[in-house]
């Protein structure tokens, strides 16, 4: 059998095809795989008393990174003291 | 967004080895968001845990290179990891397991650095996130013979995620913030001004006037660094930061490396990555984008990608 462009072309066109339906197959069981390892944790244990407390925070400048999925999250400076939490190494 | 005065509940305790700190915007409902995120780290300590013998990490570190069908939760940790060490090309790598264990780290953390016994290190290449063997879609797992998984890089940061997404539910919305030994997730609304979070070495750390802090309105930080979790062996002061490279505790410019990221784990791997690529890592960081803030050795700081001076700077 001849392999003429239009043979090809069609051949390139299923092979297309064919990577999105396993591609749309696979994040389709991902996005179940999400669900049902959401849906395992099992019931909680212990509660702790709550206090309040208030947050305050002013902004000077701004920055946004681009994620991995293409999601962006921004950053912008604070007043120091007011912080509500503490990222360091633990 | 709410009122920068609005009352936020608040829960501190200890999880996982680590501090542990819930906010939430529903003060009235913090007591179930706790409830909640106690549940997403017991779970987690039970899956996941290098230090206990239950734990069903240590069952597939037992099983001898033979495959093993793995819980939801370890599918999805083992697929973290492994995502993260595609992402950084090997900087963090869940094969370390058996490098830190020699370097003694082989239980809690509170047990390691009553130990002083001398060690003999040897510098080796560790086996390498290639030869596990993963599908997540069927959840099965095979881990070579002799290869120990290690998830303490992604695992904690998951399980940040995974609680500010718990508490978030429990609290039927508004915004939760979850702060897992300085692994901090967010989910929800953010307050007005954002979540505003000082970043320092040591995430036990005092807030305090005069530390820079960022604020977030979503998304995550993380901060890894080589000045907390050190013990000493004989005379060598050693950390929990392996370099897949030699197998031992990483040798690097920095001592400390913060990020802002979508997620927990994503920040998480960044920040661990730039501690082991050690000169590498500005440049690294960089490419991708990634909001990064660099401390070396001496304190001097390097703001990458965007991470904002501190207020007093400007």
């Amino acid at each position: 059998m001849r392999f003429t462009p239009q043979r090809r072309d069609a051949a390139m066109r299923r092979l297309h095809h064919m990577t999105a339906s396993i591609l749309g197959v696979s994040f389709a069981a991902a996005a179940v795989f999400g669900v049902v390892a959401h849906a395992v944790i099992p019931g909680g244990t212990t509660t702790l008393s709550s206090a309040a407390t208030n947050s305050g925070s002013a902004s000077t400048s701004t920055s946004t990174t681009t994620s991995t999925s293409g999601t962006s999250t921004a950053a912008k400076s604070a007043s120091s003291g007011s912080a509500v939490a503490v990222s360091g190494g633990s | 967004m709410r009122s920068v005065t609005a009352e936020l509940g608040l829960s501190d305790g200890r999880a996982l080895g680590t501090g542990l700190r819930l906010i939430t915007t529903r003060a009235e409902a913090i007591d179930r968001c706790r409830a909640a995120v106690d549940a997403v780290l017991a779970s987690i300590d039970l899956t996941c845990s290098r230090f206990r013998d239950d734990s069903e990490l240590q069952a597939v570190n037992r099983a001898e290179g033979r495959e093993v069908t793995v819980s939801p939760l370890l599918n999805q940790a083992v697929e973290r990891a492994l995502w993260a060490a595609r992402w950084t090309e090997g900087a963090v790598d869940p094969t370390v397991g058996t490098a830190i264990r020699l370097a003694g780290y082989d239980r809690d953390f509170a047990d390691v650095a009553s130990i002083d016994a001398p060690l003999l290190l040897v510098a080796r290449r560790v086996p390498g996130w290639h030869v596990v063997q993963h599908s997540a879609s069927s959840r099965k797992l095979r881990v070579g013979a002799g290869v120990e998984l290690d998830l303490g890089a992604t695992a904690k940061a998951l399980a940040s995620d995974l609680a500010a997404a718990a508490a978030l539910e429990a609290a039927g919305g508004g915004g939760v913030l979850v702060s897992l030994g300085g692994d901090i997730a967010t989910a929800g609304e953010a307050p007005e001004g954002g979540w505003a979070i000082q970043v320092s070495d040591d995430s036990e750390a005092p807030i305090a006037a005069g530390e820079e802090t960022i604020a977030i309105t979503r998304g995550a930080v993380a901060t890894s660094s080589t000045t907390v979790r050190r013990w000493t062996r004989g005379s060598i002061e050693l950390h929990h930061i392996i370099d897949p490279r030699t197998g031992l505790p990483a040798q690097s410019p920095w001592r400390t490396a913060s990020v802002v990221a979508r997620t927990c784990v994503e920040a998480n791997a960044a920040s661990t990555a730039a501690i082991v690529l050690g000169d590498a890592a500005a440049d690294w960081l960089a490419e991708r984008g990634i909001t990064a803030r660099l401390v070396d050795g001496q304190g001097e700081i390097r703001r990458i990608g965007g991470w904002p001076e501190p207020e007093n700077a400007a």
